[in-house]
């Protein structure tokens, strides 16, 4: 209220008039105002006038029941003026008040329709917007789950690229290793290469030098070889001219010997010449002294040396016989020396080797007898030789004749032959010379001839020397033959013993017969005594004989023994046999028993199958058959009644039991064969028969040729079943015809 | 079904082998059988008809037949021998008065044209039996060294004890690969 009246207060400030009409117009055209900002309100909710607000707070507090409020607006109008209206612009007034209330509701109720579509449309548009959102919602969601998805993948590619990483950048550490063991490689191969290179450059210069020194050899080779071909013909010249020389020396030599041989024939004829001047000479001193002049000395010392020449040449002679005896003394005096060796060791020896000593001594003596004899020529040949100067004096006075006859003819020549003669007798002084060294050799070879004839002397010495020692040996011989003296009589010393000896034997050998005696008489008592032993032995061996033929008898009886024990087990083995038997028997006896049941049992069944058989036969037969069937029934009967076993045939007649035992034998023998093997056959076809309709098809197709044989199909219905089966077994295919009414093998399929 | 997926198998090419077991009867077949099967020693009945098992021998599979070898029944046995690929011939080794039958058997049927192709497998069974006659003597009694042209081994065996089986499946399973 206080509220209001301020309010009233401050409208009276403002506009200064009353404001009778204003409230109405207000309320009026607040109320449509308010009607029409309630909507705006919710929507905008501003004020734009005071009066408004004031309405606003009234309507606000009652908006569910505008008639109430505008009755309570009335009266609040009434008391708050102070001013009493009239009924009627009350009336009118409510007139208006309806008239706006309908207005406003309708106005309310369209804009509450309109609110309710424009609601219904936003609710529809939210709705749409909702699941529009819900949409981009879901789909900002899928669009999430498939970006978290990426997110997942991309997390893990990323660790995946890490380990990637890892291991790329471990890839690198190593690559970087490698590049750096590669550098590190490659710089030793860079190095090795340019040591090798280096090498190769020395080795490269050694080759050119080597190839500059070839080329100088190989320059030189050709030189030389030019060389060698120039010389080529050099050679050739040498060979030439050396052969030229060679002949040349040979022509050199030739004339060489043949002036060799000029000049040989030049000295002997200049020695011819000599001998011819000494002639000459000669007969010149034989003129000489022939011309009746007395000879001078200077001829006599020439015809002198002419005989000094000769003798000389004879001398000379001489001396070459020395030389020959002396070097056969030599050889002589070796052997001597040997012999005298000989001798020496032999010394001790018989005379025959003295006798050969002596022999050789002989021999000696006679060759020195010989050498003398042999000096005696030489000295007749040197008296020869001057009865031969006497000659050649002769012969000089007669050349000396001549001579002086010559002498005139040739006085210019004696002079130069005065000349000739000094010159020989400057040879003659060398002659003379010579002849002093021949004289000395003479006198060496006398010497030497001495010493022999010494070494002679001292060999005779040797020789009387063994004659001594000859002596002395005959001397030993004969003390020899007094010691054989001595010997011979120690013989008969010892002789005389052994005749004593031998009387000494013969007095043992006597003995040594009664010793044999004695043996024989001891031989008689042993070949007594081994005539006994033989007894004793014969008595033994009789004896072992008999032990023999004890042993062999307890043998024997031994052997009676295990044979009686034999036996004896033979027959407890038969006792056991027999109760083993025994047992069969009684379990064969058993198992008859038990068979002759079963027997009995398939005979009574046999029985039960007669009656049957006679009952269809006498059935359909009727009278008509009733003959032969009874007899037949009665051999039948008779058969049967056979085999049905001793209970039956006990009330039967003789005859019956008479035949019954042979029959009773068939049976026995036939019959449970054929039954066991029907039996057994009848068993395979069951079994064959179950398992062929039991199986599948496919089993069973194996088993239809057994069928068949087992039922004596025959081949037709063997096919038959066969195809069938297949026909089964298919899943197409026609059904084999089995045939079509009484023939038909099958059941009509229904 | 199972037919037909022996059927399948049928088109697809891979037929199961087929081995026969044959011998005199008491030789021990069908505890060898069973034996290779299941791998015990089973009792057994004579048997009088055959039995037929699926035996798996190293991935390979066998559709083994253990034929009824009694007297009577032997005769049936030719009613088997079409497509069979292996025979497996046990004789007992401790059997010596019926090795002689189990001879003439063994020659009657491989004079069969049906089974010239297939493979043969002797066993002496039962060589735990004390006095049994050695493999050698088996391979004499039988007369296998005049067999020709056809591929066969013998080995010793001996069922309840489990001994040469796995050498003689070995040695046949070895034979039907190569022969494929």
């Amino acid at each position: 209220m206080n509220m209001f009246a301020s309010l009233k207060n401050k409208i009276k400030e403002e506009t200064g008039s009353d404001l009778t009409n204003l409230p109405i117009l207000s309320n009026q055209t607040l109320k449509l105002g308010s009607g029409r900002f309630r909507g705006k309100h919710s929507r905008q909710g501003s004020g734009s006038s005071i009066g408004s607000i004031s309405l606003e707070s009234v309507t606000d507090e009652h908006p569910s029941s505008p008639l109430s409020l505008s009755k309570q607006d009335v009266s609040d109008v009434k008391f708050e003026e102070g001013k009493v209206l009239t009924a009627k612009e009350i009336k009118r007034l409510e007139k208006r008040e309806d008239e706006w209330r309908k207005i406003l509701q309708k106005k309310e109720d369209d804009w509450a329709k309109k609110m309710e579509r424009k609601e219904e449309e936003f609710k529809k548009r939210l709705d749409d917007q909702q699941k529009e959102w819900k949409r981009s919602l879901e789909l900002l969601e899928k669009e999430k789950n498939v970006l978290e998805d990426e997110k997942r993948e991309v997390v893990k590619q990323k660790l995946n690229l890490e380990d990637a990483l890892k291991v790329a950048e471990e890839y690198k550490k190593k690559v970087y290793q490698y590049q750096e063991d590669i550098d590190q490689l490659e710089g030793f191969q860079t190095q090795e290469m340019a040591k090798i290179k280096h090498l190769l450059l020395v080795k490269e210069q050694e080759l050119a030098e080597k190839d500059g020194v070839l080329k100088e050899n190989s320059d030189q080779v050709e030189a030389l070889k030019a060389e060698v071909g120039r010389l080529h013909r050099y050679e050739e010249e040498l060979n030439n001219v050396q052969d030229e020389l060679a002949s040349v020396r040979h022509a050199g030599e030739r004339e060489r010997a043949r002036l060799g041989s000029a000049l040989a024939q030049a000295e002997e004829e200049a020695r011819h010449l000599r001998d011819r001047v000494a002639v000459l000479e000669r007969r010149a001193s034989a003129e000489c002294a022939a011309l009746g002049a007395p000879l001078s000395a200077d001829e006599r010392v020439a015809a002198l040396l002419g005989e000094r020449a000769l003798l000389e040449r004879r001398l000379e002679e001489a001396h070459l016989h020395l030389a020959d005896i002396k070097s056969s003394w030599s050889d002589k005096i070796a052997s001597l020396e040997t012999q005298v060796g000989r001798l020496c060791r032999q010394a001790g020896e018989e005379g025959a080797e003295r006798r050969r000593a002596e022999s050789e001594r002989d021999a000696l003596l006679e060759r020195t007898r010989a050498l003398e004899v042999l000096l005696e020529r030489a000295k007749t040949a040197a008296r020869r030789q001057d009865e031969q100067l006497a000659d050649a004096r002769a012969r000089a006075d007669a050349l000396a004749a001549d001579l002086q006859e010559l002498q005139l003819a040739t006085g210019q020549e004696i002079v130069d032959l005065g000349e000739r003669i000094e010159a020989s007798n400057n040879e003659r002084t060398d002659l003379l010379n010579r002849l002093e060294e021949a004289e000395k050799r003479l006198k060496e070879i006398s010497e030497e001839h001495k010493v022999i004839s010494n070494s002679l002397q001292s060999e005779q010495t040797k020789s009387s020397q063994l004659d001594e020692e000859l002596r002395q040996v005959q001397v030993e011989l004969r003390g020899e033959q007094a010691r054989c003296i001595e010997l011979q009589k120690s013989l008969s010393h010892e002789r005389q013993d052994k005749d004593a000896i031998l009387l000494r034997n013969a007095q043992v050998s006597q003995e040594v017969q009664l010793a044999q005696q004695a043996a024989r008489e001891q031989q008689r008592d042993q070949a007594e005594l081994l005539n006994r032993v033989t007894s004793l032995e014969n008595q033994l061996s009789e004896k072992n004989k008999e032990s023999e033929r004890w042993k062999s008898l307890n043998e024997n009886l031994s052997r009676r023994v295990q044979e009686l024990e034999l036996v004896e087990h033979n027959k407890q083995a038969a006792v056991d046999l027999e109760r083993d038997l025994r047992k069969n028997i009684c379990d064969l006896e058993e198992q008859l028993a038990e068979k002759n049941k079963s027997i009995k049992v398939l005979q009574q069944r046999l029985a039960d199958m007669k009656k049957t058989l006679q009952r269809e036969l006498r059935g359909p037969g009727g009278s008509s058959d009733s003959g032969p069937p009874s007899d037949m029934s009665d051999g039948f009967s008779n058969f049967l009644g056979s085999n049905s076993g001793s209970a039956s045939l006990s009330s039967n007649n003789v005859t019956r039991s008479a035949r019954s035992p042979n029959l009773q034998a068939i049976s026995t023998n036939h019959l449970p064969k054929a039954e066991e093997s029907d039996d057994i056959n009848f068993k395979y076809l069951k079994h064959v028969l179950i398992k062929f309709l039991t199986s599948r098809e496919y089993e069973a197709q194996h088993l239809t040729r057994a069928v068949a044989t087992l039922l004596k199909f025959t081949p037709e219905e063997e096919r038959l079943l066969r195809e069938t089966l297949e026909w089964k077994m298919s899943w197409f295919g026609t059904r084999p015809s089995l045939g079509i009414g009484q023939t038909s093998k099958t059941i009509p399929p229904s | 079904m199972g037919g037909l997926l022996s059927y399948f198998r049928n088109l697809l090419g891979t037929r199961e082998v087929r081995i026969l077991i044959l011998g005199l009867d008491g030789a021990g077949k069908t505890t060898i059988l069973y034996r290779l099967q299941v791998g015990e020693v089973v009792t057994t009945i004579p048997t009088i008809g055959f039995n037929v098992e699926q035996v798996t021998y190293k991935n390979l599979k066998f559709q083994v037949w253990d034929l009824g070898g009694q007297t009577s029944i032997r005769p049936y046995w030719r009613c088997y021998y079409s497509n069979t690929d292996a025979i497996i011939y046990v004789v007992d080794s401790a059997d010596r008065d019926r090795i002689g039958i189990s001879k003439d058997e063994l020659l009657y049927m491989l004079r069969e044209d049906e089974l010239q192709g297939a493979i043969l497998v002797v066993l002496a069974n039962k060589q735990d039996i004390e006095g049994a006659l050695s493999v050698a003597e088996v391979h004499q009694a039988l007369g296998l060294d005049a067999l020709k042209n056809r591929t066969f081994q013998i080995f010793k065996t001996s069922a309840t004890k489990g001994e040469g089986l796995d050498s003689a499946m070995d040695w046949l399973s070895n034979a039907l690969q190569n022969r494929k």
